[in-house]
Order: C-alpha cells, then structure tokens, then sequence
C-alpha cells in the first residue's frame, strides 16, 4: 500500500512539473502586455514571481480606487495590498474558467467586509474619547469638512447597493461578473442597481441648490 | 432576469429592466447595443434615462484616488516575510477548534492508554520512576534570537551612514529622476541619526561626518534660506534641514551655521500659511498638508526652546492647526480632519511628538485622545513603514507611560529584527518599506535609527 501512494504521489508531482513547464514553454514572456490574466495566474500558479508582479501592476490602480469609492479612502493601499497577498495565497483556488477581475474582486470584497468590521469593533473604543476631545478654537475643523459631494451621496448607499454602483460604473465590470462577485443572481444585480440610482436620485434631489 | 428587475420599475416597459445596467456601463456589447435601439423607439425609458442623467453626471465628478507609489515591492516583501515565518493554520476557525478538540482527545486517549499499558507492566522496578519520564518538564528547543545590544545597532547604523557619505559631505537617495531632489532632506536626516540624543556628537569619532554633511547643506542654501532645489517637496527639506542648522548651532559654536540657521528658520516663518500650516509648493495644492507642516513645525518649536525669537506665536498657530486637523478619535487628518490616505496613527503620532516637545501637557486631553489612537495604532502595527515607525517611536517615548514604554519596546524589537546585520550593507535597513521608492535605503536606515534611538 505504501509503495502504490508513493508512486501515485510521484505520479502527481512528475504531472504538476510537466503541466508548470508546459506553462513557462507558452508564455514565457510575463511582461508582455499581451499575456492576458488568466495566463499570468497560471504562471503565478507555477512559480514564477514576474507573473504576480504584473498582475499587481496591471490591477493597483484599479483596486485603490475601488477602496476609496467603497469609501476607505484612508486604508485603500493598505486594503489593496491585503487583497494581493490573499490573491497569491488563493492562487490554487483560481480556475482559469473564471474571469480573473471576478476573482479579484471577490476577494477585494471579502477583504472590505473584514476591515469594515474590524473598524467597527475600534469605533467603540474611539467613542468613548470622543466626550473628552475639546472643539478646536474658532472651529476651524468645520469649515474644513468637506460639503456634501458624490462621495457623501455614496456614503449613505447601504454597502450592497453602492457596491453595484462601484463595481459597473467605475470599476468596469458587466453585470453578471457583478453577479459573481457578489454571489447572487444577475436579475438581483440590475434590481440593486435601479435601487441604487433611486437613492441617489433622492439624496441629490434633497439637496438645497450651492450645498455642493 | 429581466422580470425580476423590471418589478421594480412600475409603470416601466418589458425592457427597462436594463435601463440601469445600462446607464451604469453594466450591459455586455451585445445587449447595449440592443438596448440602444430600444430606447431610440420607446418614450417610456427615454424619460427614465433622462430623469437618472443628472445622477450619471454627479457620479462622473467623484475623482479617483492616485496611489502614491508602486506597491508591487512592498507587497512582494510582504509575500517573503510570509515565507519565512511559522506557517498558521490555513482552516476557518471552528476547524481550528474541532481540530485543537479532537487533537486534545486523542492526546488523552493516547497517554491514559501509554499510563495504563505502563501500569500493567510486570516489572515496573527496572524503569525509571514515572515523575521523571511522563511528567518532567518540556524543554523547548527554540530559543529566543538574541536581542542586539542598541549601542551595537546604532554604531552599525551610524558606520554604514558614515561609509555611504558623499565626497561633498552629503546623502543621496540612491534614486533618479525627481527623487533626487529630496538628497538635502535625505542628508537631513541621515545628520539627525547622529546628533539626535547624542550632544557629545561633535566630540566623538562622527564629528568629521556631521560637520561634512552641515557644511554640504549649508552650500545648498539659497539667498532666501531655502535648503536644497525649489520643487513641490521643497517644505520636507527645508523642515529637515532647519531643525538639524538649529540643534548643530546650539551644540558647536559656528557663526555661518547660525547664520544659516536663521535664514532657515525666516524662510519658514514666511512660508508658514496664515492658517498655521504649511503646504506643497506646487500650483494647485491643497492649502496645507500635516505631512509636509510636521518637520517645519517641530523645526521652529526646536528653534524656540534654543532661543531664536519671535517664533511664540507661529507656534501656536500651527498647534492650533494641528488640533484643528484631529477628528473626535483621535486622529489627525492630512488635508483635513477625516483624511487619512496612509493609515491612521502616523499624523496622530507626530501631533502628541509636536506636543509633547513643546513642553504640553501629557495628561492634557487633546494630548491625551491622541495618544490613545497612537496606541491603538501601535498594538496593531504589521506594516512596515519606517516614517510611521518613527513618529510613533518617538510619540511614544515622549509620552513615557507605561503601556508606551511597552509598546516602544515591540516597536523597537522589530526594528532591530531588520536591519542587515552581514555584507556590505552590514547596519542599514533595506528601503523596502511604503516610501521605500522615495527616499532609498539612506532614509530607510536614518529613519529606523531615530526610532530605534527613541527608546
């Protein structure tokens, strides 16, 4: 019985060295703006550090600017460096069957839901200073807020419908990548995206004409 | 699909369903393309995509935010440290329990059945007593690494400093391009790793080094007392630079180093902002930045407890500002109360510094808010940035309570943890942190040693 484990074992890592090899024969070249995602995981899959540092060029941008409009503006390198690391550590669970940015941003979310409760859990300490922190002279911490924008529109969308608004109208994706990112049924995508508009619609129109 | 969303649309038609995908950039090429015709022959959602424009507008105004560097290199860090630490266990936590239950069950199932077979044995006289086989103590085999002595951490990093100095007495980045303009806050800094907490420094085996490198800064002061190229970064240098003219003027006696140190600390007074702070030197920057204000501000507070006059009120105004930039937790804000681009704790730090050196009060409360969020800050510090490290070394040795002191300590020790201790690089610190790309491996190393110093 051991022997036939030992072999099935050697089987398996002789099948995986030929698979990764096959891989580095066909793209070699991980630079090359023309290996698309997919192509570049699997080359992470395999071992090849070049493959990821291109994935993470290609896609920082992009993620900052997802945190930021996901309003962690102040955490969204942080964020978006925790992303890329869960990304390499998932790098086996990847199937080149799905769109790498779904994959992406499945795990971007995951990592925004983990920090948004983790603020959460600081905001009570934070509270409890806040009786004690004494309003500036002249309050000049007022007068430097920033007036009610889009991003404070945004900020009172509840996390499931500005999540729609972020991932389509800034972060690009169609509606039924939307729908894998988020794990539900692309009708519900479209439906929390009319939702999402509604809300806008009435948060803008409230607003006092100058407010903005 | 289409029903589901259309059932939110009363009174809409069959297709306007997608009306919001639609708008929203969301429909495939296909189906936009479609939908597209659609609309050119329906009135019904011709008045809905008209009444949703203004909201499509309003969106197209949110910028976007630019990050403000590569992270590719401090993520790839990252990934080898992981390497190279103990591997966690990769399973949610309720297997983590069930695991640690049945690993605890088995392991008592297993010795009651050793103790029992132990205890049926015939002749039990040969052996050694039970006490001394079952129940001894574990010895563990891993032992602590040792702890470098911080005198040894310092000199090596003060004697890698000393070896990288130019022939013209100065620092560089070891970058190119505009990063090259940030060699005179870089020689700065690289200064204060030797003079800070070091009065006897123009006495001891550095002084060629220190006076080399005043001299260098010296020769890159302008006629209006700028320190170093006029460029958007410009306040970073002249901050630097400013504090390390005035500490050297009150160590050594030098006429042209005093005289420097005033044309520096005037340069500051007059780019000072009416609000308090200073800013970017670059069209179109936000009135102050606390980042940029920091090192002018802590620079003219060292100039006062000096001597130089008539910087009272300057101070003032700039702590005020500092206050005025802090939200109810706590943290202090870049551009405003609530802006924290590069995580928050690093401004609060530098306030309680700024406090703190000016002689406030350390149980004062806005002292004390701040000090609390440096704390929260500091217990959970796993990112490597040495700017952060410093300050909130620094904010903490001020500070000086206990739960600072500890938390000084942890910093501290995984500082030491990085610096190289073989090679040529024997004593620096790599620059593999978040502004690693901005100041090289000099500001990397003379940054770790203040806050190593710190402690």
């Amino acid at each position: 019985l051991k022997i036939t484990l030992l072999f099935a074992r050697l089987l398996v890592s002789a099948g995986r060295i030929c698979h990764n090899s096959a891989v580095e024969k066909q793209f070699f070249n991980a630079n090359d703006p023309a290996t698309d995602d997919k192509t570049l995981m699997e080359l992470t899959r395999a071992g090849r550090q070049g493959a990821f540092e291109e994935l993470i060029r290609r896609h920082q941008p992009a993620l900052v600017n997802y945190f930021a409009r996901m309003g962690v503006y102040n955490n969204a390198e942080d964020l978006t460096q925790e992303t890329f690391i869960k990304v390499f550590n998932y790098r086996h669970r990847y199937r080149p069957t799905a769109k790498f940015t779904t994959f992406l941003y499945t795990i971007a979310r995951n990592v925004f839901l983990d920090n948004i409760r983790k603020t959460r859990r600081e905001k009570t300490s934070a509270e409890l200073l806040q009786a004690d922190w004494m309003e500036p002279e002249g309050n000049k911490a007022a007068g430097l807020r920033l007036k009610l924008d889009v991003k404070a529109a945004l900020d009172q969308l509840s996390e499931k419908l500005r999540s729609v608004v972020v991932l389509s109208y800034w972060q690009g994706l169609r509606y039924d990548e939307i729908a894998g990112v988020l794990g539900i049924p692309p009708g519900t995508v479209k439906s929390r995206m009319f939702h999402a508009l509604n809300r806008l619609k009435e948060i803008f129109d409230r607003e006092k004409p100058g407010q903005c | 699909v289409k029903n589901q969303a259309n059932a939110e649309l009363p009174g809409a038609c069959s297709q306007s369903g997608n009306l919001a995908a639609y708008l929203l950039n969301a429909l495939p090429e296909g189906e936009r393309a479609e939908f597209e015709r659609h609309l050119g022959a329906c009135p019904a959602c011709a008045r809905l995509r008209a009444a949703y424009c203004p909201v499509i507008e309003r969106l197209e105004k949110l910028p976007g935010k630019t990050a403000p560097g590569d992270l590719t290199a401090a993520i790839c860090a990252r990934l080898t440290a992981a390497d190279h630490a103990p591997r966690r266990f990769p399973f949610p936590t309720y297997l983590r329990v069930a695991a640690a239950v049945l690993a605890a069950v088995g392991l008592s199932a297993l010795f009651t059945l050793l103790a029992l077979r132990w205890a049926s044995r015939p002749d039990q006289s040969a052996k050694p007593p039970r006490s001394t086989s079952i129940a001894a103590p574990v010895q563990s085999h891993q032992t602590p690494p040792t702890a470098r002595p911080l005198p040894l951490v310092v000199s090596d990093a003060r004697a890698w400093l000393q070896r990288v100095q130019n022939s013209d007495g100065g620092w560089t980045t070891g970058l190119a391009d505009v990063q090259q303009n940030y060699a005179a806050g870089v020689s700065a800094l690289a200064l204060l790793a030797f003079m800070d907490r070091n009065p006897a420094v123009f006495n001891g085996p550095s002084a060629p080094t220190v006076r080399r490198g005043i001299n260098h800064l010296i020769s890159l002061q302008q006629t209006n007392g700028l320190i170093g190229p006029q460029f958007s970064g410009a306040m970073y240098n002249q901050g630097l630079a400013t504090r390390v003219l005035v500490e050297a003027g009150a160590l050594e006696t030098n006429a042209a180093w005093q005289a420097a140190a005033t044309r520096a600390v005037e340069f500051l007074c007059r780019a000072q902002a009416d609000s308090g702070g200073w800013a970017y030197l670059r069209p179109g920057a936000d009135a102050n930045d606390l980042s940029v204000s920091i090192w002018p501000l802590q620079a003219l507070i060292r100039a006062d407890a000096l001597g130089y006059p008539g910087l009272r009120s300057r101070i003032n105004q700039g702590l005020t500002w500092l206050r005025a930039m802090a939200n109810p937790s706590g943290q202090i804000g870049y551009n405003h109360p609530d802006d924290f681009p590069y995580a928050p704790g690093t401004m609060a730090a530098a306030g309680v510094q700024c406090y703190l050196m000016d002689n406030r009060e350390l149980h004062s409360r806005p002292v004390q808010a701040l000090l609390a969020s440096v704390h929260r800050a500091a217990a959970e510090e796993d990112l490597l940035d040495y700017y952060r490290f410093y300050f909130m070394a620094a904010a903490l040795d001020l500070a000086n309570d206990q739960q600072s002191r500890q938390l000084a300590e942890t910093l501290q020790t995984k500082l030491v943890a990085l610096q190289t201790n073989n090679g040529g690089d024997l004593g620096s610190w790599q620059a593999n942190d978040r502004w690693g790309n901005v100041g090289g491996r000099v500001y990397a190393t003379a940054l770790a040693t203040l806050a190593v110093q710190s402690n």
